[in-house]
């Protein structure tokens, strides 16, 4: 009895439905030229390298999100040029700020999304990219941003850890944000 | 003949000049098919209505529990949108050379492609004014039992969570597989909810 429950277990599993993507796709949208991926200089971390990076620096003890056991690092020039290139993706992508459909935290996660794009893009299989976002309580003034809940790009490169605000380009490595202690959770 | 060649040089050189690398073209954004109330106006659900879905799909009381929403309303999808949807997460791998299919044969990351599908569908949501969120999320599980392809062999695991009018469904790119929330074997797994 127990072995056909097992059975009928694993056929169940074999059975599951399987999408058909639609690959009639609307037209394509051409980006600026992106600033190509540094593989050999990008550096592997593991998450728990990562988590006491970031409780060193934030001096707080902020929930970290990830799925992945490490990922890959940048360097600051890298993570510069993305950024200055993610401003220009405003106009092809039409990007503007929107409540709800398009504010903070999808900001936060489209800088994340064409990050890691750009990092397969330029041959990186190793790992995920380490730049994620956070959501914060924001008490002092960053990057014209105040009071409230929000949402901001984390970045961990191979010279420590940076926030970015994705709405206008401000960086600031995180020793130097002064909502540092007040990062809620932290999405790798 | 011997004056044709020079012309044919000239007008192949900024061809093989360009760097394909700095080339990058993506397939345009999707904009998923908004359910709609009886009224005709976009269907929304909030907090209340997610986690009475999550609690009837099997999610521990703990991962319900910790569910942060960032957004007020949610629009809701009609289930006959996701094959475009996982279309243009296809089709946006395949304009960076990476090969989805066989994604899990090296480091796999799946909180990547769940949050590149909430991506596009917000930029073409935003796009349309649909002035909603749109309704697509990550779980993070452990693998406790086989669902299809994928082995029960205590790995952690993520796939996009996508609520529908069918419901919240679990899909995971590299294998396609779609299942409603309640027959997702590892729902009772499910650690981590981010939407």
């Amino acid at each position: 009895m127990l072995a056909l429950g097992a059975w009928a277990g694993a056929a169940r599993a074999a059975d599951a439905a399987r999408l058909t993507p639609d690959t009639a796709l609307t037209a394509g949208v051409e980006l600026p030229a992106p600033p190509p991926w540094p593989v050999p200089q990008a550096e592997l971390r593991s998450s728990a390298a990562l988590e006491a990076a970031l409780r060193a620096a934030c001096g707080g003890s902020p929930q970290l999100i990830h799925q992945a056991d490490r990922f890959v690092l940048p360097d600051v020039a890298w993570l510069t040029a993305y950024t200055r290139w993610f401003e220009r993706l405003r106009k092809p992508l039409h990007i503007e700020y929107e409540e709800q459909t398009f504010d903070c935290d999808k900001f936060a996660r489209c800088f994340v999304a064409f990050a890691d794009l750009l990092a397969r893009k330029g041959g990186e299989r190793r790992a995920s990219i380490g730049v994620g976002w956070t959501t914060v309580q924001a008490d002092a003034a960053f990057a014209g941003v105040s009071g409230g809940g929000h949402a901001l790009v984390i970045a961990a490169t191979t010279s420590g850890l940076y926030i970015i605000e994705p709405q206008n380009g401000t960086m600031t490595p995180l020793e130097r944000y002064p909502n540092r202690a007040q990062l809620q959770q932290v999405n790798f | 003949m011997r004056g044709a060649l020079p012309l044919l040089v000239f007008l192949a050189l900024p061809l093989a000049a360009r760097d394909p690398a700095a080339d990058f073209r993506m397939p345009g954004f999707p904009m998923p098919k908004l359910a709609a109330d009886d009224g005709g106006s976009p269907k929304r659900f909030g907090l209340l209505r997610f986690m009475r879905e999550l609690y009837a799909g099997g999610v521990a009381n703990e991962a319900v529990s910790d569910l942060n929403l960032l957004d007020d309303d949610y629009a809701v999808i009609e289930r006959s949108s996701l094959p475009r949807l996982a279309g243009w997460l296809e089709g946006t791998c395949q304009a960076v050379g990476f090969a989805l299919p066989a994604a899990r044969g090296g480091p796999y990351d799946g909180t990547v492609l769940a949050r590149l599908l909430e991506t596009g569908a917000s930029l073409a949501a935003m796009r349309e004014k649909a002035q909603l969120a749109m309704p697509i999320g990550i779980i993070i599980c452990t693998r406790v039992k086989p669902w299809g392809s994928l082995p029960g062999d205590g790995q952690r695991d993520a796939y996009a969570l996508i609520e529908t009018d069918q419901g919240l469904q679990v899909y995971d790119p590299p294998s396609r597989q779609l299942a409603p929330l309640a027959e997702f074997p590892n729902a009772s797994s499910i650690a981590t909810i981010q939407f």
